[in-house]
């Protein structure tokens, strides 16, 4: 297949919406190879290193898990045995001493001593999209401004810890939310649809050789000078960028990354062989060859109706991935460096419902952080008896975003300036939870 | 918020008075450079740590919490943020939250100490305070107390009445974490880096067209964190050996994945502050390995994926800080893994990964297609 197919054979997103992304998503190192030392020397004089000095960081590497549509804190981790809003669900004991689970995550019990959970989050925000904007950029969703997603925060602030590979990758869907925002479109993040299929279109046409290819680029460049030189637009310059990441890529050794058929059968098995823990595994061999922040999404937690059974089908796969991926991260020395994040926009109502539902619940929720400096075996903050209010220690979405970017050591006073003209920061005026990290 | 604040002033102002009637030297604070632990440290002694010591555990059970999750008995406490703001910024009295707490107006409510705990600082000690973060904030050797004690509010509130005699339902149990009886553990990486001269911007530059990433660790320390950048496959014993300039420097080093051999670890042998070493899936065998023995500051080594054996794992038992080994996927025995868990009990050895049982069954939903 030709850089040309790249371009056009995508499902995931328009043609050029995918540019930008892998433009994005790939700029950086090996453009002066292909393009010469002017294009690079352009971008260079455009994106100067911001004066900033990075705090002592506890995690190289974030892998976000995001579970879209609000999970039920009740049912999962934050249990209140013997409570009426509990319903039918029992509570697990875990390998941590005195920290409860839910039933459903009877493989996660016996990881929790490497697990913190944060069971005392709180946000006014409980509608869908608001709520998972807020989430992923710790600003609310305004409709004249696209903020930064944490993730291309921590390209801005911290580089890449990879400069062959992409700094951001977002695995199994996620792409109608906010990315690079208003930073330029180097920050995007590089999305992959389905992690069993991997990063598409990477290899060469049939019948097409590296020479051929080198005539096709040389062609390209031809038609393309003269283009940019009249259009100095950061836009065209993205594409330009797009091109010379793609194909430095495709020529990398590390694209071996993006290949999970190449781990064995049981790894395969160990993370449960479904989407969610084909996203896991995709991210930890990412993580392996020095992504610094992938996330992985699962879609389906709006349970409304049958919360109970709905939930029995859908925490097995994350009960799996979650539980391999910290396993396996762990036993490769990889889990002290690597903050693996569970999160979701919201928690769902104590009270249930005639339709055995449960609905959004944005006043007490709960997420999950292991690995990374942070200590594993506490729950953080707590939820009154019934799981209604937060009793102890509130966590507002900027103090767990921003407990997520002091651990990776991003300043969290730096600001960056809109195109605008307006202050943003990092996690917004979010404090971090320093006190679970050892 | 308001309240936190509150406290922060409350803790500040503490400090304050307390040097009132400190031991402190009163020494006009001129150029002399302040030294924290003789000047300083009394002074928030006296005046803060009644509210503002990490938290501990009453023989009654009770957990007796620090005011406003502000900590001021170590280090790490003492740099904290509040809330995004930091207690102390150094150079910036104005910008410092402790500063701002001892010098608001004495009926100010957001005043430290608060009123009802004692009179303000006087000047001076204010003034001192100023100083010697105008200074730069420098405590020297000083560090304070354990790091792990200083959760101000990780311990479990929370509403356990009730659940309490509910037949063998699991309850939760609040943590212990703070435990009073162990050994203070000191950073070690601000201990090495003290007497380290940063390197000359220049020094470094040169790296920047290899195939290495040499960073600081953080918080402009000249302590450098050394990886590949991805060019794994450039990085081999040669290419090692030209980070021998920076062996007094470095402190954490990413050789994963590289095709570095037992030659390399000769090299690494010369880096005395090396406290991380990553050598997951390398060329390193035994022979290596037992040349890190000279790395007497090594806390955590990843030998994942290496044709290491007995050999390595016996060699390692003078390391005696060392924390972390992983070996999985190894020639490690479990036999030598007992061996030297008694020499060094401190360490964690990883010898397997713990990975879930397959699925039973493939579940109906979890199936589908994230995303769609």
């Amino acid at each position: 297949m030709t850089l040309h197919d790249l371009i056009n054979n995508t499902d995931i997103q328009g043609r050029r919406s995918f540019l930008t992304r892998m433009a994005g998503s790939m700029l950086g190192v090996g453009a002066a190879a292909t393009f010469g030392p002017e294009v690079v020397a352009r971008a260079l004089a455009q994106e100067p290193a911001p004066p900033l000095v990075l705090g002592r960081a506890t995690a190289k590497n974030v892998i976000y898990l995001f579970l879209q549509g609000g999970m039920s804190h009740l049912d999962t981790l934050d249990p209140k045995p013997g409570k009426e809003t509990q319903g039918p669900v029992q509570a697990l004991r875990t390998r941590a001493d005195g920290v409860l689970l839910g039933q459903y995550f009877p493989k996660l019990a016996e990881q929790m001593d490497k697990v913190c959970i944060v069971s005392s989050m709180s946000s006014k925000q409980g509608a869908h999209p608001q709520a998972q904007y807020l989430m992923r950029t710790s600003y609310e969703l305004r409709g004249t401004i696209q903020h930064p997603s944490l993730g291309a925060w921590c390209q801005r602030l911290a580089g890449r810890n990879n400069k062959m590979l992409p700094g951001h990758v977002m695995i199994g869907g996620g792409a109608e939310m906010p990315s690079a925002g208003f930073f330029p479109p180097e920050f995007q993040a590089l999305p992959i649809g389905s992690a069993e299929d991997g990063l598409q279109n990477a290899a060469l046409p049939r019948g097409v050789d590296n020479e051929r290819f080198e005539r096709r680029l040389a062609r390209l460049r031809q038609l393309d000078t003269a283009f940019a030189e009249k259009h100095g637009q950061r836009s065209v310059q993205a594409y330009d960028k797009a091109y010379a990441e793609a194909v430095r890529l495709m020529r990398s050794s590390d694209l071996v990354a993006f290949d999970i058929d190449l781990e064995p059968k049981t790894m395969h098995q160990a993370y449960g062989e479904t989407p969610f823990g084909a996203g896991c595994l995709l991210a930890r061999r990412l993580v392996e060859h020095g992504v610094r922040y992938v996330e992985v999404m699962s879609d389906g937690w709006d349970t409304h109706a049958d919360n109970f059974d709905r939930l029995g089908d859908l925490t097995p796969s994350v009960d799996h991935g979650l539980t391999a991926l910290i396993a396996d991260l762990d036993a490769r020395g990889l889990l002290r460096e690597t903050l693996v994040v569970l999160a979701t926009e919201f928690g769902r109502t104590p009270d249930i419902d005639g339709d055995q539902g449960r609905n959004h619940y944005p006043k007490a929720f709960s997420c999950l952080l292991a690995g990374g400096g942070v200590r594993g075996g506490q729950r953080y903050g707590s939820t009154d008896a019934e799981g209604r209010e937060v009793a102890t220690d509130p966590v507002s979405i900027q103090d767990f975003n921003a407990t997520i970017a002091h651990a990776v050591g991003l300043p969290l006073d730096y600001v960056v300036t809109s195109p605008s003209g307006r202050p943003f920061k990092v996690a917004d005026k979010g404090s971090p939870i320093t006190s679970i990290f050892s | 918020m308001h309240n936190r604040l509150r406290s922060v002033l409350v803790l500040a102002g503490i400090l304050l008075g307390l040097a009132a009637t400190s031991t402190a030297q009163d020494k006009k604070p001129g150029t002399d450079p302040i030294d924290f632990q003789k000047q300083v440290w009394p002074i928030i002694e006296k005046t803060c740590l009644k509210c503002h010591s990490t938290a501990t555990t009453g023989p009654d059970g009770k957990v007796k919490k620090p005011k406003g999750g502000v900590v001021l008995d170590s280090k790490q406490g003492i740099t904290a943020s509040k809330k995004g703001k930091a207690l102390i910024v150094a150079k910036k009295p104005a910008d410092s939250l402790i500063y701002q707490a001892i010098s608001l107006p004495a009926d100010d409510e957001d005043r430290m100490p608060p009123a009802k705990e004692g009179d303000p600082l006087p000047k001076e000690k204010q003034e001192l305070i100023s100083k010697w973060i105008e200074q730069g904030a420098n405590f020297g050797s000083w560090t304070g107390k354990a790091k792990e004690g200083t959760d101000g509010g990780a311990e479990k509130g929370g509403d356990k009445g009730g659940e309490k005699g509910k037949g063998d339902k699991p309850e939760e149990k609040p943590n212990d974490k703070p435990k009073p009886g162990e050994k203070p553990k000191v950073d070690p990486l601000v201990r090495l880096r003290q007497g380290v001269k940063p390197l000359a911007p220049a020094a470094l530059a040169a790296f920047n067209d290899g195939p290495f990433q040499v960073q600081s660790v953080g918080e402009d320390s000249p302590l450098l964190a050394v990886s590949c950048a991805g060019r794994t496959d450039e990085v081999t014993d040669a290419a090692v050996n030209t980070l021998l300039p920076l062996a007094e420097h470095i402190t954490k080093l990413d050789l994963g994945r590289t095709g570095v051999g037992d030659a390399a670890c000769a090299v690494i042998a010369k880096m005395p502050r090396l406290t991380t070493l990553d050598l997951r899936q390398s060329q390193v065998g035994d022979h290596g390995v037992a040349a890190l023995a000279a790395c007497h500051e090594l806390r955590s080594l990843n030998l994942f994926g290496t044709k290491t054996g007995d050999y390595a794992a016996a060699t390692l038992s003078s390391l005696k800080n060392l924390e972390e080994l992983y070996v999985w996927q190894t020639d490690v025995s479990a036999a030598a893994v007992v061996r030297l868990r008694e020499a060094v009990p401190s360490v964690r050895v990883v010898l397997a990964a713990e990975l879930p049982e397959p699925m039973a069954e493939t579940p109906g939903n979890g199936r589908r297609r994230p995303g769609k």
